[in-house]
């Protein structure tokens, strides 16, 4: 009987090498055939199956037993298409294959048996792959996977007629049951260099794939009934105008329904928090642990979870869209339209989610095979406009349009327009210069249209819910206990304007309770003010001044661009202390009243003029205002220099767009 | 002049100073530190992407 014996990399000694397991099996197959499944069933291993082409980017090993002769290890490769594509994948491949690759503490050289994972359904792809492989002359068993699916489809194929032309054992096997298993443990023990192999010119493969077809599926009829409607459906949703059409048409109808639905999630979470803040701040007694837990630690846990319905949804609705098949449209229609601009099809997803929040965009962009694309991609997420800026957009859109709400609409719009353009245009200038590199052409073999699965959805939105919050919950935490403190800190004695206030209120307090109280919360707005604009977080915006004046922000703005680098909503919040000296006035509209009356030292000039108000949407559209984000980027691309030069680039656009906004502006009016 | 700025007889103030500097700690160690850590320990993650030479794949 065998068992299996599940091992990994890491934990596998050097002197495992000649200790451990015997032989090695390479597993090779094209993406959605099954082998990453079928590694499991061999090994013991849990792994998540490729849903979608090319997300099995790393090496994975384990062992199993299959004679007397003791474990022999298993290394399942990444699904390609083609070993001859320049994409990481292939290269790895192919020199698994040449025997130039190895998992580290393995010696390198030539795997003892490469067990092919052919899709029965898919035979001319995964035959003209056979092919490829077959050239260099290696023992080879072919596991046959998706018989059944093909038998209801009308495809019938024999895996012994298979197995008689090429002269090595053909075994039909479903991973998912475990049907074929011990034939295929059996049989790898028997693993036979094919007897025939395809030249290398097109026309020589051509002719080796068709004569293997004939031979194990003579009465193939790819346009069976239900394929001819899937056929109609494909050129509609992959046709240059239509497809494109559809695309936009769904992309909305996803949005509207995100930002719909998950709007009451996020305020039922803000009104948790809310009534979390009064009940922390009714029970602790005042002081400096409870101003810390109300204003810090309670905002800071709402901070990172309020997104979350935003996230969770979005991934679900993705998950359900790739269920039916339609995603792998899109990813082609996209495609066409990225490409130009030196990204891959598949950096859609990605780009699509981080309208959402840029982290769970960075960690999709996993799925892009091709390093310098994927950079690429991580590079420019962030313009997207994610959900943290649409409250920063609603206070400067509601100041530059106030009473015009078609106009604010589009103001609106244009935001989300800047960022994309901003976005893909980087992306043209990084592949241009420092991602250089040829474009990975995204082959991808287009699933069969089914109904979604909700349970698989829902854990795919509980899973990436759950990687947001270890990822970035304690950082926004973290990072709203240290602003809070550099808000707090330094202290200084009351202004002169609320001592007087406080006089005046004592002064009428008994004639004129109701002034009296008035002005007592006059004096406390007042030193509220004063005890920011002398905080640390206060003079940092004042030392920026320099810096910010040429884009006419006035050093309290200061403070709200340093603080929200925590997160950019941070921002509304800060604008109301600075401005109103009462947080709560940023719920109501009290904040866009006082920001919008609000002057400078002179007295005079508004501190939110036109000009410095377009710059201030500007510079948010377009800054890397986001710490998080940033963390996120350096753990995805395994550097900080990635980060440092996103923050730097980010920035850099956002102060000369936010400069060419204001000046535009003044020229204009 | 410090005691104003920073009521240090508070011990209150000594609580939350301890809790700005511990979250500061949490961020430079967990964007920095867990990958020192890395380094120096020999294990850890199932998956590892395969070596050419020596060298990663995925590198180039």
């Amino acid at each position: 009987m065998t068992s299996s014996t599940p091992t990994s990399v890491a934990d596998t000694d050097p002197s495992d090498a000649d200790a451990g397991p015997v032989g090695t099996i390479a597993l090779f197959g094209n993406p959605n055939t099954g082998k990453t499944t079928l590694f499991n069933r061999l090994t013991g291993l849990r792994q998540k199956s490729a849903n979608y082409p090319g997300t099995t980017i790393e090496a994975h090993i384990g062992s199993t037993t299959l004679g007397p002769d003791g474990p022999t290890r298993v290394v399942d490769l990444p699904g390609v298409y083609s070993i001859h594509l320049q994409g990481v994948e292939s290269t790895l491949c192919r020199q698994v294959l040449e025997g130039s690759a190895a998992a580290p503490g393995l010696l390198a050289g030539e795997p003892d048996a490469v067990c092919v994972v052919v899709d029965a359904t898919a035979l001319r792809e995964g035959l003209r792959f056979l092919g490829e492989i077959a050239r260099f002359r290696l023992p080879i068993v072919v596991a046959l996977t998706m018989l059944d699916v093909a038998r209801r489809r009308g495809i019938e194929v024999d895996p012994s007629a298979l197995q008689e032309r090429l002269g090595c054992p053909v075994i039909g096997v479903n991973p998912r049951k475990g049907d074929g298993l011990p034939e295929l443990r059996s049989a790898l023990t028997e693993a036979r260099v094919p007897r025939t192999a395809p030249g290398a010119s097109e026309a020589d493969v051509r002719e080796w794939v068709d004569e293997l077809q004939e031979r194990s599926s003579p009465s193939v009829d790819l346009l069976q009934p239900s394929e001819r409607v899937s056929m109609k459906f494909d050129r509609a949703f992959t046709h240059p105008v239509i497809g494109l059409g559809v695309f936009a048409l769904i992309m909305t109808g996803l949005f509207w329904l995100l930002f719909r639905i998950a709007t009451y999630p996020m305020d039922w979470i803000e009104g948790a928090f809310a009534i979390a803040g009064d009940v922390v701040g009714g029970v602790v007694p005042p002081g400096l642990i409870h101003d810390l837990l109300v204003g810090g630690v309670v905002p800071g846990i709402a901070g990172a979870l309020v997104f979350l319905p935003q996230i969770c949804l979005l991934f679900f609705l993705l998950s359900l869209l790739e269920d039916t098949g339609y995603l792998a449209r899109a990813a082609f229609v996209a495609d066409r339209l990225l490409r130009r601009f030196g990204l891959p099809g598949t950096a859609f997803i990605p780009l699509l989610s981080s309208h959402a929040c840029a982290i769970p965009g960075i960690i999709a962009a996993r799925s892009i095979p091709n390093r310098r694309e994927r950079l690429a991609t991580i590079l420019v997420a962030p313009f997207m406009t994610c959900s943290a800026r649409l409250p920063v957009y609603a206070l400067l859109v509601s100041l530059l349009f106030a009473g015009r709400p078609a106009l604010a609409a589009l103001a609106f719009v244009g935001c989300y327009a800047l960022g994309v353009v901003a976005g893909v245009l980087t992306a043209l200038l990084a592949r241009g210069t420092i991602l250089r590199g040829p474009a990975t052409h995204m082959t991808l073999e287009l699933p069969s249209y089914k109904a979604p699965s909700v349970r698989t959805a829902l854990l795919t939105a509980y899973d990436k819910g759950m990687v947001f919050l270890r990822k970035a919950g304690p950082y926004i935490l973290a990072f709203s206990i240290v602003v809070w403190w550099c808000t707090e800190f330094p202290r200084t004695g009351a202004p002169e304007e609320s001592q007087s206030l406080r006089t005046q209120a004592a002064q009428i307090e008994e004639a004129q309770p109701d002034e009296a109280a008035a002005l007592l919360v006059e004096a406390d707005r007042a030193e509220s003010k004063h005890a920011l604009a002398n905080s640390f977080a206060g003079r940092m915006g004042r030392a920026l001044e320099p810096v910010f004046a040429p884009l006419g922000f006035d050093w309290r703005l200061n403070i709200g661009v340093v603080t929200s680098f925590a997160a950019r909503e941070v921002f509304v919040s800060t604008i109301a202390i600075v401005f109103v000296g009462d947080e709560e006035a940023a719920e109501g509209e009290g904040v866009i009243e006082a920001a919008r009356t609000a002057t400078r030292s002179d007295g005079e000039t508004l501190v939110f003029t036109g000009g410095a108000s377009w710059a201030l949407l500007v510079f948010y559209v377009l800054a890397m205002q986001c710490f998080s984000t940033l963390v996120v980027t350096a753990k995805e691309t395994g550097s900080a220099k990635w980060a440092v030069l996103q923050f730097t680039y980010m920035t850099a656009v956002a102060y000369l767009a936010a400069l060419a906004a204001r000046y535009a502006w003044i020229a204009l009016s | 002049m410090i005691g104003a700025a920073f009521p240090v007889d508070d011990w209150q103030f000594w609580v939350v100073t301890l809790a700005a500097l511990g979250a500061l700690a949490f961020i430079v160690w967990r964007s920095l530190g867990k990958r020192l850590l890395r380094k120096r320990s020999k294990g850890g993650s199932k998956a590892a992407p395969l070596t050419v030479e020596g060298k990663p794949v995925g590198k180039g």
